[in-house]
């Protein structure tokens, strides 16, 4: 099965690149999940988790901010300021 | 030749320069490599930017961004240094402004002190100014977006340049005019397959142009910076040296009017004593 190509970059570093089965974003009009050969769409971020799993595991991201283009086989995160998930620590609150 | 009195006096006159140039080159040095790598990185996220907004640029999105305008006066951010003593840096990034096209007519951004107050001089009137700072901040560079954008919006300039110096490695660095708005160049008229906006074309299409434009600018201060402070670093480092020269000159003046002086000496005893006998 073709992967999708996600990436997370921001000003300071490029956070990921890699191949994932699935991507949840949060979206300014909500959250959404993206598999491969999704229709392109593009769409600003608010702040919030985003959550990329391959296979069993799942990778968390932070993301302050930015914006998201989706096409079938990449999702590219321009995000203003990003970080991972340390699932030891806690988040910071959204609230 | 001088006195030897005059000769210490400039030795130690040029050791202490050379020690302020020595600190001035490895200050420059340390914080050179910070602008460096965040310079570096920086480029991959604005490759990223530029690569989205060509891509959307091939889907036909119809927005006011993309066509070219005939009328109005040009924005030029230009990005210089706070201070000088960076050998040619300023006078490059200043002499490429005033060799544009439509400079001194139109809206004029401006970071770094040091280019400010040259352009002054030169009785350039300067609307918007920014310190360049330690290292530059994303902050920064919204103030800046957040100023041009809204002019280019109302129309009340044609299009926006921004003149920023691009590091290539320590040695060489190049002036560069990149053009931020309209993006005429990026319309490729290959139709593409139609592209899914959430909320909406237009609120999410202007935000994008603003974080493009943001990104872009962020860029020309992280490089800017990265090589104002590799010119320091060459200028100080030549300076040292030509220190070191003058310091070794300086030496063998002063040996040589020390040993006249003894000689001088000698010849009076040896005077003295035969006149005696």
């Amino acid at each position: 099965m073709a992967g999708l190509r996600l990436r997370i970059v921001t000003p300071h570093n490029e956070l990921l690149d890699d191949s994932v089965a699935m991507v949840v974003l949060p979206g300014s009009e909500g959250q959404l999940a993206v598999y491969p050969g999704h229709i392109p769409l593009v769409t600003t971020l608010k702040d919030g988790e985003i959550r990329a799993g391959k296979g069993e595991t799942e990778k968390r991201f932070q993301v302050f901010g930015g914006w998201v283009k989706i096409s079938s086989q990449q999702v590219i995160v321009l995000a203003r300021e990003a970080q991972t998930v340390d699932s030891k620590k806690p988040l910071i609150s959204m609230e | 030749m001088g006195s030897m009195r005059d000769i210490r006096r400039r030795i130690k006159s040029v050791e202490s320069t050379q020690k302020i140039t020595r600190a001035m080159n490895m200050i420059a040095a340390s914080r050179l490599r910070k602008a460096q790598t965040s310079a570096e990185t920086n480029r991959a996220f604005t490759a990223a930017v530029w690569d989205a907004l060509q891509e959307i640029g091939s889907h036909q999105v119809s927005s006011p961004f993309w066509q070219p305008r005939e009328h109005g006066a040009s924005c030029y951010v230009v990005v210089g240094a706070d201070k000088g003593l960076c050998g040619p840096y300023n006078a490059n990034i200043l002499r490429h402004f005033l060799e544009s096209e439509g400079a001194g007519q139109g809206v004029h951004v401006v970071t770094g002190r040091r280019l400010y107050s040259q352009l002054q001089f030169r009785g350039i009137s300067v609307d918007y100014y920014e310190e360049s700072g330690d290292l530059p901040t994303p902050d920064q560079a919204e103030r800046i977006a957040d100023y041009v954008f809204p002019l280019f919006v109302t129309g009340e300039i044609k299009e926006i340049q921004l003149l920023y110096t691009r590091f290539i490695n320590v040695l060489s660095r190049e002036v560069r005019t990149v053009k931020l708005l309209p993006l005429d160049e990026f319309h490729t008229s290959k139709a593409g397959q139609d592209l899914l906006w959430e909320p909406s074309e237009e609120a999410v299409f202007g935000k994008l142009v603003h974080h493009y434009v943001t990104s872009l600018i962020y860029n020309g201060l992280l490089e800017g910076k990265a090589s104002e402070l590799a010119a320091r670093m060459v200028a100080m480092d030549a300076a040292t040296d030509n220190a070191d020269k003058m310091i070794k000159e300086l030496t063998l003046q002063y040996n040589q009017a020390r040993q006249a002086s003894i000689t001088q000496e000698i010849a009076e005893i040896v005077g003295g004593a035969e006149a005696l006998r």
